[in-house]
Protein backbone atom coordinates (compact mmCIF):
# COMPACT_ATOMS: atom_id res chain seq x y z
CA UNK A 1 0.00 0.00 0.00
CA UNK A 2 2.94 2.09 1.07
CA UNK A 3 4.22 1.69 -2.79
CA UNK A 4 0.67 2.61 -4.49
CA UNK A 5 1.19 5.94 -2.48
CA UNK A 6 4.17 6.70 -3.46
CA UNK A 7 3.99 5.77 -7.03
CA UNK A 8 0.55 8.30 -7.01
CA UNK A 9 2.33 11.22 -5.62
CA UNK A 10 5.07 10.73 -9.20
CA UNK A 11 2.09 10.53 -11.04
CA UNK A 12 0.53 14.57 -9.80
CA UNK A 13 4.14 15.99 -9.84
CA UNK A 14 4.59 14.63 -13.39
CA UNK A 15 0.81 15.73 -13.94
CA UNK A 16 1.90 19.41 -12.41
CA UNK A 17 4.78 19.83 -14.74
CA UNK A 18 2.80 19.85 -17.64
CA UNK A 19 0.94 22.91 -17.84
CA UNK A 20 -2.99 22.52 -18.44
CA UNK A 21 -3.33 19.30 -18.27
CA UNK A 22 -5.39 17.81 -15.23
CA UNK A 23 -4.31 14.56 -13.35
CA UNK A 24 -8.06 13.03 -14.54
CA UNK A 25 -6.83 13.71 -18.48
CA UNK A 26 -3.45 12.07 -18.01
CA UNK A 27 -4.72 9.27 -16.08
CA UNK A 28 -6.98 8.47 -18.89
CA UNK A 29 -5.16 8.80 -21.36
CA UNK A 30 -2.51 6.92 -19.81
CA UNK A 31 -5.41 4.08 -19.55
CA UNK A 32 -6.31 4.56 -23.47
CA UNK A 33 -2.38 3.80 -24.69
CA UNK A 34 -2.49 0.84 -22.26
CA UNK A 35 -5.65 -0.43 -24.01
CA UNK A 36 -4.33 0.54 -27.14
CA UNK A 37 -1.14 -1.30 -26.97
CA UNK A 38 -2.98 -4.76 -25.62
CA UNK A 39 -5.76 -4.44 -28.27
CA UNK A 40 -3.32 -3.89 -31.60
CA UNK A 41 -1.27 -6.57 -33.10
CA UNK A 42 1.87 -6.18 -35.12
CA UNK A 43 0.45 -6.89 -38.83
CA UNK A 44 3.28 -7.15 -41.95
CA UNK A 45 4.88 -4.02 -41.67
CA UNK A 46 3.03 -2.23 -39.46
CA UNK A 47 4.82 -2.95 -35.80
CA UNK A 48 3.73 -2.17 -32.33
CA UNK A 49 6.08 1.13 -32.14
CA UNK A 50 3.37 2.54 -34.50
CA UNK A 51 1.54 3.14 -30.94
CA UNK A 52 4.71 5.04 -29.62
CA UNK A 53 3.60 8.73 -30.17
CA UNK A 54 6.32 11.63 -30.49
CA UNK A 55 6.12 15.26 -29.37
CA UNK A 56 3.55 16.25 -31.91
CA UNK A 57 1.65 12.93 -31.81
CA UNK A 58 0.72 13.87 -28.18
CA UNK A 59 0.46 17.72 -27.93
CA UNK A 60 -2.32 16.78 -31.27
CA UNK A 61 -4.28 14.33 -29.43
CA UNK A 62 -5.16 16.66 -27.29
CA UNK A 63 -5.80 19.94 -28.85
CA UNK A 64 -8.15 19.72 -30.82
CA UNK A 65 -12.13 21.23 -32.49
CA UNK A 66 -13.06 23.69 -29.45
CA UNK A 67 -9.46 23.08 -27.75
CA UNK A 68 -7.31 24.37 -30.60
CA UNK A 69 -3.51 24.38 -30.15
CA UNK A 70 -2.31 27.28 -27.50
CA UNK A 71 -0.59 29.92 -29.52
CA UNK A 72 2.53 29.35 -27.86
CA UNK A 73 2.63 25.73 -27.69
CA UNK A 74 1.89 25.72 -31.60
CA UNK A 75 5.61 27.90 -31.93
CA UNK A 76 7.47 24.90 -29.88
CA UNK A 77 6.23 22.15 -32.03
CA UNK A 78 7.03 24.19 -35.21
CA UNK A 79 10.21 25.87 -34.35
CA UNK A 80 11.26 21.82 -33.00
CA UNK A 81 9.83 20.49 -36.56
CA UNK A 82 11.10 23.83 -38.84
CA UNK A 83 15.33 22.85 -37.34
CA UNK A 84 14.24 19.06 -38.57
CA UNK A 85 13.27 19.92 -42.19
CA UNK A 86 16.16 18.15 -44.65
CA UNK A 87 16.12 20.42 -48.09
CA UNK A 88 18.10 18.58 -50.73
CA UNK A 89 21.91 19.07 -50.63
CA UNK A 90 22.16 20.41 -53.97
CA UNK A 91 19.41 23.20 -53.53
CA UNK A 92 17.38 22.13 -56.17
CA UNK A 93 13.23 21.73 -54.93
CA UNK A 94 11.72 20.30 -58.44
CA UNK A 95 11.63 16.90 -60.06
CA UNK A 96 8.87 16.04 -62.65
CA UNK A 97 5.74 16.81 -62.30
CA UNK A 98 3.85 13.86 -64.33
CA UNK A 99 5.90 11.48 -61.20
CA UNK A 100 4.82 13.87 -59.30
CA UNK A 101 0.73 13.61 -60.46
CA UNK A 102 1.25 9.16 -60.26
CA UNK A 103 2.41 10.02 -56.39
CA UNK A 104 -0.09 12.33 -56.08
CA UNK A 105 -2.93 9.70 -57.35
CA UNK A 106 -2.09 7.28 -55.24
CA UNK A 107 -2.62 6.13 -51.55
CA UNK A 108 -0.95 2.78 -51.53
CA UNK A 109 1.71 2.31 -48.81
CA UNK A 110 2.86 1.90 -45.24
CA UNK A 111 -0.83 -0.53 -44.82
CA UNK A 112 -0.10 -3.59 -43.26
CA UNK A 113 -1.63 -4.57 -46.74
CA UNK A 114 0.52 -3.02 -48.69
CA UNK A 115 3.85 -4.44 -50.13
CA UNK A 116 6.54 -2.67 -48.39
CA UNK A 117 8.92 -2.59 -51.42
CA UNK A 118 6.45 -1.18 -53.34
CA UNK A 119 7.03 2.87 -53.96
CA UNK A 120 4.75 4.42 -51.71
CA UNK A 121 2.08 7.50 -52.96
CA UNK A 122 1.45 10.44 -51.38
CA UNK A 123 -2.51 10.30 -52.40
CA UNK A 124 -3.06 14.57 -52.03
CA UNK A 125 -6.08 14.44 -53.99
CA UNK A 126 -7.44 12.45 -51.05
CA UNK A 127 -7.64 15.58 -49.68
CA UNK A 128 -6.75 18.31 -52.13
CA UNK A 129 -7.73 20.25 -55.35
CA UNK A 130 -4.90 19.87 -57.54
CA UNK A 131 -5.48 19.92 -61.19
CA UNK A 132 -8.60 20.82 -63.11
CA UNK A 133 -8.94 17.53 -65.14
CA UNK A 134 -9.08 15.41 -61.92
CA UNK A 135 -12.58 15.62 -60.40
CA UNK A 136 -12.38 13.07 -57.62
CA UNK A 137 -10.16 15.32 -55.29
CA UNK A 138 -11.02 15.37 -51.54
CA UNK A 139 -11.41 18.68 -49.08
CA UNK A 140 -10.05 17.70 -46.04
CA UNK A 141 -6.95 20.31 -47.43
CA UNK A 142 -7.29 23.27 -49.53
CA UNK A 143 -7.65 23.31 -53.07
CA UNK A 144 -4.02 23.55 -54.65
CA UNK A 145 -5.55 24.43 -57.87
CA UNK A 146 -3.16 27.57 -59.49
CA UNK A 147 -0.60 26.69 -56.47
CA UNK A 148 2.22 28.02 -58.42
CA UNK A 149 0.34 30.33 -60.56
CA UNK A 150 -1.37 32.50 -57.75
CA UNK A 151 1.77 32.51 -55.51
CA UNK A 152 4.40 33.38 -58.17
CA UNK A 153 7.15 30.68 -59.78
CA UNK A 154 10.04 31.97 -57.24
CA UNK A 155 12.65 29.72 -56.08
CA UNK A 156 11.54 30.91 -52.30
CA UNK A 157 8.07 29.36 -53.52
CA UNK A 158 9.97 26.16 -54.75
CA UNK A 159 11.70 25.76 -51.14
CA UNK A 160 8.28 26.95 -49.14
CA UNK A 161 6.56 23.66 -50.95
CA UNK A 162 9.40 21.53 -50.48
CA UNK A 163 9.46 22.05 -46.71
CA UNK A 164 5.79 22.10 -46.58
CA UNK A 165 5.53 18.59 -47.93
CA UNK A 166 8.25 17.36 -45.71
CA UNK A 167 6.98 18.71 -42.85
CA UNK A 168 3.82 20.09 -42.77
CA UNK A 169 3.79 20.59 -38.56
CA UNK A 170 6.90 23.05 -38.98
CA UNK A 171 4.63 25.61 -40.67
CA UNK A 172 1.18 24.54 -38.81
CA UNK A 173 1.24 22.98 -35.59
CA UNK A 174 -1.13 19.91 -35.50
CA UNK A 175 -2.18 20.07 -38.96
CA UNK A 176 -3.96 17.21 -40.77
CA UNK A 177 -1.68 16.57 -43.26
CA UNK A 178 1.12 14.27 -42.91
CA UNK A 179 4.70 14.85 -42.64
CA UNK A 180 5.69 13.05 -45.83
CA UNK A 181 9.69 13.91 -45.90
CA UNK A 182 10.10 13.79 -41.66
CA UNK A 183 8.51 10.47 -41.12
CA UNK A 184 9.92 8.76 -44.30
CA UNK A 185 6.67 8.46 -46.46
CA UNK A 186 8.30 9.63 -49.34
CA UNK A 187 11.84 9.99 -50.68
CA UNK A 188 13.25 12.94 -51.63
CA UNK A 189 13.22 12.70 -55.40
CA UNK A 190 9.45 11.87 -54.86
CA UNK A 191 9.04 15.12 -53.21
CA UNK A 192 10.98 17.05 -55.74
CA UNK A 193 8.04 15.52 -58.21
CA UNK A 194 5.20 16.49 -55.70
CA UNK A 195 6.82 19.95 -55.74
CA UNK A 196 7.19 19.98 -59.54
CA UNK A 197 3.25 19.50 -59.94
CA UNK A 198 2.81 22.18 -58.10
CA UNK A 199 5.38 24.88 -59.12
CA UNK A 200 6.44 23.76 -62.95
CA UNK A 201 4.24 26.53 -65.08
CA UNK A 202 3.94 23.25 -67.47
CA UNK A 203 1.91 21.19 -65.13
CA UNK A 204 -1.79 20.53 -64.69
CA UNK A 205 -2.28 22.54 -61.58
CA UNK A 206 -0.55 26.13 -63.52
CA UNK A 207 -3.19 24.94 -66.21
CA UNK B 1 -33.95 -9.89 -29.27
CA UNK B 2 -35.94 -6.90 -30.27
CA UNK B 3 -34.36 -3.75 -29.88
CA UNK B 4 -31.10 -5.42 -28.44
CA UNK B 5 -28.92 -3.85 -30.45
CA UNK B 6 -30.11 -0.91 -29.65
CA UNK B 7 -28.55 -0.45 -26.25
CA UNK B 8 -25.44 -2.06 -26.68
CA UNK B 9 -21.91 -1.82 -26.10
CA UNK B 10 -23.50 -2.30 -21.72
CA UNK B 11 -22.30 -3.69 -18.81
CA UNK B 12 -22.41 -7.53 -17.85
CA UNK B 13 -22.47 -8.37 -14.57
CA UNK B 14 -21.90 -12.02 -15.12
CA UNK B 15 -18.53 -11.35 -17.71
CA UNK B 16 -18.11 -8.57 -15.03
CA UNK B 17 -17.11 -6.29 -18.96
CA UNK B 18 -18.52 -3.62 -21.25
CA UNK B 19 -19.60 -5.66 -24.16
CA UNK B 20 -20.49 -4.74 -27.57
CA UNK B 21 -22.68 -7.17 -30.01
CA UNK B 22 -19.75 -9.51 -31.31
CA UNK B 23 -18.13 -9.33 -27.95
CA UNK B 24 -21.48 -10.56 -26.26
CA UNK B 25 -21.54 -13.39 -28.85
CA UNK B 26 -18.16 -14.61 -28.01
CA UNK B 27 -18.58 -14.39 -24.43
CA UNK B 28 -21.95 -16.80 -25.10
CA UNK B 29 -20.43 -18.71 -27.58
CA UNK B 30 -17.71 -19.59 -24.53
CA UNK B 31 -20.03 -19.85 -21.70
CA UNK B 32 -23.11 -21.15 -23.05
CA UNK B 33 -21.96 -23.57 -25.79
CA UNK B 34 -18.84 -24.53 -24.50
CA UNK B 35 -16.34 -23.11 -27.38
CA UNK B 36 -12.60 -21.78 -26.37
CA UNK B 37 -12.12 -18.47 -27.27
CA UNK B 38 -10.20 -19.29 -29.70
CA UNK B 39 -12.50 -21.03 -31.59
CA UNK B 40 -14.99 -18.34 -30.97
CA UNK B 41 -13.06 -15.74 -32.92
CA UNK B 42 -11.89 -17.65 -35.53
CA UNK B 43 -13.35 -15.99 -38.58
CA UNK B 44 -14.10 -12.28 -37.14
CA UNK B 45 -14.62 -11.34 -40.92
CA UNK B 46 -16.36 -13.27 -43.78
CA UNK B 47 -14.06 -12.81 -47.26
CA UNK B 48 -14.44 -14.04 -50.95
CA UNK B 49 -15.73 -16.98 -50.74
CA UNK B 50 -15.97 -17.49 -46.84
CA UNK B 51 -18.94 -16.88 -45.09
CA UNK B 52 -18.51 -16.94 -41.36
CA UNK B 53 -21.38 -17.62 -38.48
CA UNK B 54 -19.92 -13.91 -36.78
CA UNK B 55 -21.33 -12.33 -39.81
CA UNK B 56 -25.12 -13.94 -40.17
CA UNK B 57 -25.55 -13.38 -36.73
CA UNK B 58 -24.90 -9.86 -36.46
CA UNK B 59 -27.00 -9.06 -39.86
CA UNK B 60 -29.87 -11.13 -38.05
CA UNK B 61 -29.81 -9.87 -34.66
CA UNK B 62 -28.83 -6.00 -35.68
CA UNK B 63 -31.84 -6.46 -38.24
CA UNK B 64 -34.59 -7.06 -34.98
CA UNK B 65 -33.46 -3.33 -34.30
CA UNK B 66 -34.56 -1.15 -37.52
CA UNK B 67 -36.69 1.47 -37.29
CA UNK B 68 -35.73 1.79 -32.37
CA UNK B 69 -33.87 4.89 -30.92
CA UNK B 70 -30.36 4.37 -30.19
CA UNK B 71 -30.94 3.98 -26.23
CA UNK B 72 -27.33 3.40 -24.61
CA UNK B 73 -27.22 3.96 -21.19
CA UNK B 74 -23.40 4.59 -20.16
CA UNK B 75 -24.58 5.14 -16.43
CA UNK B 76 -22.30 2.37 -14.86
CA UNK B 77 -19.02 3.17 -14.14
CA UNK B 78 -17.29 0.97 -16.40
CA UNK B 79 -19.52 2.31 -18.79
CA UNK B 80 -18.54 5.53 -18.28
CA UNK B 81 -15.04 4.79 -18.14
CA UNK B 82 -15.40 2.83 -21.54
CA UNK B 83 -16.63 6.12 -23.15
CA UNK B 84 -13.71 8.56 -21.98
CA UNK B 85 -11.45 5.72 -22.93
CA UNK B 86 -13.55 5.84 -26.41
CA UNK B 87 -12.86 9.35 -26.77
CA UNK B 88 -9.38 9.06 -26.00
CA UNK B 89 -8.69 7.11 -28.87
CA UNK B 90 -10.64 8.95 -31.09
CA UNK B 91 -8.88 11.34 -30.79
CA UNK B 92 -5.27 9.52 -30.54
CA UNK B 93 -2.97 10.45 -33.58
CA UNK B 94 -0.28 8.13 -34.15
CA UNK B 95 1.57 6.01 -37.09
CA UNK B 96 3.54 7.12 -39.90
CA UNK B 97 0.78 9.44 -41.08
CA UNK B 98 0.09 11.01 -37.51
CA UNK B 99 -3.45 10.16 -38.40
CA UNK B 100 -6.46 9.46 -36.04
CA UNK B 101 -10.45 8.80 -36.26
CA UNK B 102 -10.48 12.54 -35.79
CA UNK B 103 -8.36 13.62 -39.02
CA UNK B 104 -11.34 12.63 -41.20
CA UNK B 105 -14.44 12.51 -38.76
CA UNK B 106 -13.71 15.47 -36.85
CA UNK B 107 -14.89 18.27 -39.06
CA UNK B 108 -18.44 19.17 -40.72
CA UNK B 109 -18.77 18.42 -44.43
CA UNK B 110 -15.54 17.24 -45.82
CA UNK B 111 -14.94 14.27 -48.27
CA UNK B 112 -11.73 12.18 -48.85
CA UNK B 113 -11.97 12.04 -53.02
CA UNK B 114 -15.96 11.98 -53.43
CA UNK B 115 -16.80 9.93 -50.19
CA UNK B 116 -18.69 12.44 -47.60
CA UNK B 117 -17.02 12.22 -44.56
CA UNK B 118 -19.52 12.07 -41.16
CA UNK B 119 -18.45 14.38 -38.45
CA UNK B 120 -18.58 11.77 -35.45
CA UNK B 121 -17.96 14.10 -32.68
CA UNK B 122 -21.56 15.82 -33.88
CA UNK B 123 -25.18 14.35 -32.68
CA UNK B 124 -26.73 14.18 -36.45
CA UNK B 125 -23.69 12.81 -38.27
CA UNK B 126 -23.12 10.32 -35.30
CA UNK B 127 -26.80 8.96 -35.89
CA UNK B 128 -26.44 8.35 -39.39
CA UNK B 129 -23.10 6.93 -39.37
CA UNK B 130 -23.34 4.92 -36.32
CA UNK B 131 -27.24 3.62 -37.41
CA UNK B 132 -25.92 2.37 -40.96
CA UNK B 133 -23.59 -0.08 -39.67
CA UNK B 134 -23.82 -3.41 -40.53
CA UNK B 135 -24.44 -2.70 -44.00
CA UNK B 136 -23.75 -4.65 -47.40
CA UNK B 137 -20.50 -3.05 -49.12
CA UNK B 138 -21.27 -3.81 -52.76
CA UNK B 139 -17.85 -3.18 -53.59
CA UNK B 140 -17.23 -6.49 -51.35
CA UNK B 141 -19.90 -8.31 -51.81
CA UNK B 142 -20.15 -8.92 -47.91
CA UNK B 143 -22.12 -7.70 -44.72
CA UNK B 144 -19.19 -5.68 -42.85
CA UNK B 145 -20.27 -5.36 -38.77
CA UNK B 146 -19.21 -2.66 -37.24
CA UNK B 147 -16.45 -4.38 -35.36
CA UNK B 148 -14.52 -4.42 -39.04
CA UNK B 149 -15.86 -1.27 -39.52
CA UNK B 150 -12.91 -0.25 -36.84
CA UNK B 151 -10.27 -2.84 -37.69
CA UNK B 152 -10.35 -1.32 -41.73
CA UNK B 153 -10.15 2.03 -40.59
CA UNK B 154 -7.53 1.59 -38.73
CA UNK B 155 -5.63 -0.46 -41.33
CA UNK B 156 -6.09 3.11 -43.41
CA UNK B 157 -4.59 5.01 -41.00
CA UNK B 158 -1.48 2.57 -40.83
CA UNK B 159 -2.17 1.50 -37.39
CA UNK B 160 -1.28 -2.16 -36.59
CA UNK B 161 -4.27 -4.24 -36.45
CA UNK B 162 -7.05 -4.09 -33.95
CA UNK B 163 -7.97 -7.24 -32.94
CA UNK B 164 -11.79 -8.26 -32.57
CA UNK B 165 -13.46 -8.02 -29.73
CA UNK B 166 -10.76 -5.75 -28.38
CA UNK B 167 -11.03 -3.88 -25.45
CA UNK B 168 -10.15 -0.66 -27.70
CA UNK B 169 -12.58 -1.30 -30.00
CA UNK B 170 -15.42 -1.95 -27.41
CA UNK B 171 -14.08 1.54 -25.63
CA UNK B 172 -14.07 3.32 -29.45
CA UNK B 173 -17.59 1.49 -30.02
CA UNK B 174 -19.08 2.92 -27.01
CA UNK B 175 -17.98 6.11 -27.38
CA UNK B 176 -19.42 6.44 -31.44
CA UNK B 177 -22.92 4.44 -30.11
CA UNK B 178 -23.30 6.56 -27.61
CA UNK B 179 -22.55 9.64 -29.21
CA UNK B 180 -25.71 8.26 -31.98
CA UNK B 181 -28.00 7.86 -29.03
CA UNK B 182 -31.60 9.08 -30.27
CA UNK B 183 -31.01 8.29 -33.54
CA UNK B 184 -32.94 5.73 -35.64
CA UNK B 185 -31.01 2.86 -36.02
CA UNK B 186 -31.90 1.82 -39.65
CA UNK B 187 -29.38 -0.97 -40.79
CA UNK B 188 -28.27 -3.85 -42.04
CA UNK B 189 -27.75 -0.90 -44.55
CA UNK B 190 -26.50 -1.59 -48.17
CA UNK B 191 -23.49 0.92 -49.13
CA UNK B 192 -21.12 0.90 -52.32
Amino acid sequence: MKNIHIVTLGLAVTAAGCAGVTQDEQATHAKAVAIMKASFKEHGQAKLDRLEQDEVQKACSRYHGDTPVPKDVAAKLEQAQMAAIKYPADGKYMGDWKGGERIAQTGVGMQYTDDPKAPTGGNCYACHQLSKTELSYGTIGPSLYNFGKLRGFTPEMQKYAYGKVYNSEAFSACSNMPRFGAQRILTEKQIQDVVALLMDPESPVNK
Amino acid sequence: MKGAYTVLPKYFADSDKVEDLESRLVTCMVNLQGLTPEEAKKDPFGGPGKKVPMDALVAYITSESRGMKMNVAATHPKEKEAYELGREIFFFRGGPHDFGCVTCHGSDNLRIRLQDLPNLTKTADAQRAYGSWPAYRVSQGEVRSFQWRLNDCFRQQRFPELEFVSPASIALTMFLAKNANDGVFDAPSIKR
